[in-house]
């Protein structure tokens, strides 16, 4: 088993003792899966900036979308945090494939939560959003607003029974191969959802985006001018736009923060790999005392950001808040999984910072995570808000 | 058509193999254990000839200790309808072939089809032994498969190239690598795989014809040396495999 | 006279593959061990003339089944002769060549005969006068059984290459034995027969083995060590990752999930020595490694070790080789 670890197995044990051999399976058959049809490509995926279809394909193939979804979009309503621990899998052998699907089944739940029974029957079934026969991608963030989700500018003006969308969308995953955007512009009752299919006349994707890491995802701006939408493709409520996106955010986060664990795990492991083969003053370096420390911090912030992942994924599950959680374990995770990767790049010296060897990769993915679908500077305002709250 | 697959339940292939105390069986603490590699070739072939006839159904057979309903289950997960347990344990591929074959013959299968080896004994003989006890035609080791209602055509592997082999149904196939790839199992199938029926039965076994004296390692392997770098090291090399080796 | 020991003879157009001596070789071994004589079994449609060269190998006497339906193999046909010939002769040890015939005939005897059948062995002993213990591998190499038998007669096919053919000549007596069309039998037929790779030896028989692995970096580059073999007198061979590259077929494949090989020398170019491969090849009698990587496993078991690049090194040793030659 070269992906799904024993704490994953203990952490699904505890959470559902009576099912625990289902998921097991489950997840058995998807490290080897991935092994087989995502790991030894990610290599290459992030070094040639390929987008990972393929991998994509098999992963969607194999239920990995729809499997915490209802039976009646053609899911197996599996508890959250088994789909967590599959996407933690995907993410430790390639972070470029588990965003590009993160993000995709972020747009999916949000039609699942807001979207009107016609959207939902045309996109989720119809369309296989779920299998992958249309990809999506979530349209938030514009060239002057990031954090500050409240100052987008996109305008969504209703005429007759169409809305007109002008403006500019930029850093959105899947720019260019997704099927449909999920779009948040202002209408005259505030920030509102839509969906607008990619073939729309209006709408077009600009430069595309080179970034220092997860190389494989499509990173672009996407350009709205003059792009008409029937009103049908209105998501939930006009105004509801920022409620909705902070919903969909909330379930981003903690797939976000998964990503961030197996990110973590896949450099955590090569370390130690690294430490008991590679000698420096005659012995292996395993046996310093100062690798030992970086190793024992590592395996306990991992094992801590992976715990509260899952937990918050649980109390998804059950159906109660659960939004200062995700964000506590999207923001520790993410942090937690950046220290480890420095940490590993320490350990392996010059072999860590030199191109050739595929262990950067992972020091370069881990860093985005601290940075998007909440910053982390915005998760600890969100988290603090919350906690005085409650008090 | 009724497909009688036979699996085995065995260790995982990158077990690292210890001798157990008892000096007759390897140490089974921490093993993990798969469906056997050959026999994933033979259920795939069987769900694909399933696909082709409609009406058809394949039923996973296996000799084994009760854990092997996980294995059966893995091939019910690809697509299999049901499966046989014949909740018992042996080494000796007489004795598992005749309880196999006790069982088929109640079944009237169509074909049976079984992987060419195990991984863990690499016998090579419980499809040739369960062919006979049914009094059945055998192929052994095929790498392409044709079939229709009454026969079927095989290319069956052999030293330096195959023979195309005709043989009438039913019969017993044994599949070797290179026949089909399997498909992986979908989330879908595993779960539905649990509403699927494993009827455990306990047969009772023959006499065995082998037994194990003894298993152990064989002799490591010492390092030799290194002759030296790049093609200079290469005239010693040709030296020491003349005269040390006496090779060329 | 008592003909404790039979084997079976398996035949090509023109003559007996070395594996096949190798069995005739442990079969004169045992009956002298034993003090019994030794028989031997050909089958065919014209390999009367093929007997005398058993008898070199230490063949007592050899039975002949010829006749023009058994020009193609047939198990059932094969099979009633064997069987046959054990009963007449009392036979109580019968070998055969682990070919994929002799596993599929040797099978279907265990099961006529109620006889234990070990396969692939690579060793076999006389213990306490009688008791025969074979050896053979289990987890693809990685450990060995020792099996004792429990059943009168014993059935063993033995590993190409795991036993030696010595020469032990006397005059063979020669009996023919009558054969029956396979009346109404519906087993299966051959309708073709293929040969793939040029009619080259096959790995597991053959004497020297050059092999690459993910260092040759493309198909193409095997033409080197095509040239290096043909040169020795070897065949080409491959690891996993060359075959899963597409670069050679998979019976060209040395490994846990390929061939198992026992050559004399077996030359590993670019191959790194993961265990997968090694338990395939580890039996050789002389390992040589040819890699840029020093710390390559297959060093490790390597008899003699070039770290170097294989495409400075080994068209220096075919050169060399070359030179040896002439």
């Amino acid at each position: 088993m070269a992906l799904y670890t024993e704490d994953q197995k203990r952490i699904l044990k505890t959470l559902y003792p009576n099912d625990f051999e289902d998921y097991d399976i489950i997840l058995r058959t998807l490290d080897k899966v991935i092994e087989k049809e995502v790991l030894p490509r990610a290599e290459e995926v992030d070094g040639e900036k390929i987008f990972p279809k393929e991998g994509m394909d098999t992963l969607f193939e194999e239920g990995l979308v729809s499997m915490s979804f209802p039976p009646e979009y053609g899911g197996l309503g599996l508890p959250y945090p088994v789909y967590i621990a599959c996407m933690e899998l995907v993410s430790k052998a390639c972070a470029s494939t588990s965003i590009s699907l993160a993000i995709h089944s972020t747009v999916c739940e949000g039609l699942r939560l807001f979207a009107s029974e016609e959207l939902k029957k045309t996109w989720l079934l119809e369309k296989g959003l779920l299998e992958g026969r249309s990809l999506a991608a979530f349209a938030l963030t514009e060239p002057g607003c990031g954090s500050d989700a409240g100052a987008i500018r996109t305008k969504a003006r209703l005429e007759g029974d169409e809305y007109v969308i002008d403006g500019t969308k930029t850093f959105i995953t899947n720019a260019g191969v997704a099927d449909v955007y999920f779009v948040f512009a202002l209408t005259d009752n505030g920030p509102t959802a839509f969906l607008v299919e990619a073939d729309r006349p209006g709408l077009s994707i600009g430069k595309d985006i080179p970034k220092v890491g997860v190389k494989g995802t499509k990173t672009g701006e996407v350009i709205f001018e003059d792009c008409r939408i029937p009103s049908s493709n209105l998501v939930g409520t006009e105004g509801k736009g920022f409620k909705h996106a902070k919903e969909m955010l909330n379930r981003g986060r903690l797939t976000i923060g998964v990503l961030s664990v197996g990110i973590a795990q896949a450099a955590l492991e090569k370390a130690l790999r690294y430490s008991k083969e590679r000698k420096a003053f005659g012995t292996p370096i395993s046996s310093f005392q100062l690798t030992q420390e970086k190793f024992a911090n590592m395996v306990t912030e991992i094992n801590a950001a992976r715990l509260l992942t899952y937990y918050a994924a649980s109390l998804k599950e059950q159906g109660v808040p659960f939004a200062s959680e995700a964000a506590q374990a999207k923001l520790f995770a993410s942090e937690a999984s950046v220290r480890a990767c420095d940490n590993t790049i320490q350990v392996l010296g010059g072999y860590g910072y030199a191109d050739e060897y595929d262990v950067h990769r992972h020091w370069r993915d881990a860093k985005l995570m601290t940075i998007g679908e909440g910053s982390s500077e915005i998760l600890r305002l969100l988290i603090a808000h919350m906690a005085l709250k409650a008090v | 058509m009724k497909i009688i697959v036979c699996v085995k339940m065995v260790p995982d292939t990158t077990t690292k193999i210890v001798v157990a105390g008892n000096g007759k069986d390897i140490d089974r603490s921490g093993v993990e254990y798969v469906l056997n590699p050959y026999d994933e070739y033979a259920v795939e072939e069987a769900l694909s000839i399933k696909e082709r006839f409609s009406g058809s159904e394949v039923v996973i057979l296996s000799l084994g200790p009760s854990e092997s309903t996980k294995t059966i289950r893995t091939a019910l997960a690809m697509g299999a309808d049901r499966g046989v347990l014949l909740k018992a344990e042996s080494t000796d591929p007489f004795v598992v072939a005749k309880a196999l074959a006790d069982e088929i013959s109640s079944m009237d299968p169509g074909l049976v089809l079984l992987g060419k080896q195990a991984v863990d004994d690499d016998a090579n003989q419980v499809g040739g032994l369960v062919a006979e006890f049914l009094g059945l035609p055998f192929v052994s080791s095929i790498i392409k498969l044709e079939i229709s209602e009454d026969r079927a055509v095989a290319q069956r592997e052999r030293e330096g190239g195959y023979d195309v082999v005709e043989v009438p149904l039913p019969c017993v196939l044994s599949a070797q690598r290179g026949l089909n790839e399997p498909r992986y199992t979908t989330m879908k199938g595993i779960m539905m795989s649990k509403r699927k029926p494993i009827e455990e039965k306990e047969p009772i076994l023959s006499e065995s014809l082998l037994e194990v004296t003894s298993l152990h390692l064989p002799p490591p392997r010492s390092g030799g040396k290194i002759v030296g770098e790049g093609k200079e090291a290469v005239p010693e090399l040709v030296r020491l495999l003349k005269e040390e080796a006496k090779i060329l | 006279m008592a003909f404790d020991i039979i084997v079976y003879a398996e035949n090509k157009k023109d003559g007996f593959k070395r594996s096949v001596l190798e069995a005739v070789s442990e079969g004169r071994r045992l009956a002298d061990t034993l003090g019994s004589e030794l028989c031997a079994v050909v089958i065919g449609s014209d390999v009367g003339a093929l007997a005398p060269a058993l008898g070199e190998f230490g063949a007592d006497l050899v039975l002949v089944a010829e006749d023009e339906g058994l020009g193609t193999f047939s198990p059932d046909g094969y099979c009633d002769i064997l069987e046959r010939a054990i009963t007449q002769k009392s036979s109580s040890i019968v070998l055969l060549d682990a070919s994929i015939r002799g596993k599929e005939l040797a099978a279907k005897l265990s099961a006529r005969l109620s006889a234990g059948l070990a396969t692939e062995c690579v060793n076999i002993e006389i213990k306490d006068g009688t008791q025969v213990v074979a050896t053979r591998p289990l987890y693809a190499g990685k450990a060995l059984v020792d099996v004792a038998f429990n059943s009168p007669i014993r059935i063993m096919t033995l590993r190409p290459k795991a036993f030696v053919a010595s020469e032990a000549p006397r005059e063979a007596a020669i009996e023919r034995m009558e054969h029956a069309p396979d009346e109404g039998r519906t087993g299966p037929v051959i309708k073709e027969t293929i040969d793939v790779g040029g009619g080259k030896i096959d790995l597991r028989e053959a004497d020297i083995i050059v092999s690459g692995g993910r260092g040759m970096k493309n198909g193409e580059n095997f033409a080197i060590l095509e040239e290096f073999a043909d040169l020795l007198g070897g065949v080409v061979g491959a690891s996993r990752s060359a075959v899963d590259a597409g670069w050679r077929p998979h019976s060209d494949q040395v490994g846990q999930t390929g061939k198992v090989v026992s050559p004399s020398l077996y030359v590993a170019c670019g191959i790194s020595g993961q265990i997968q491969h090694l338990v395939g090849m580890n039996t050789s009698k002389n390992i040589v490694a040819i890699n840029k990587d020093p710390d390559a496993p297959i060093f490790a078991v390597a008899d003699y070790g070039i770290v170097g690049d294989l495409f400075d090194v080994v068209p220096a040793l075919t050169e060399e080789a070359r030179r040896l030659r002439s």
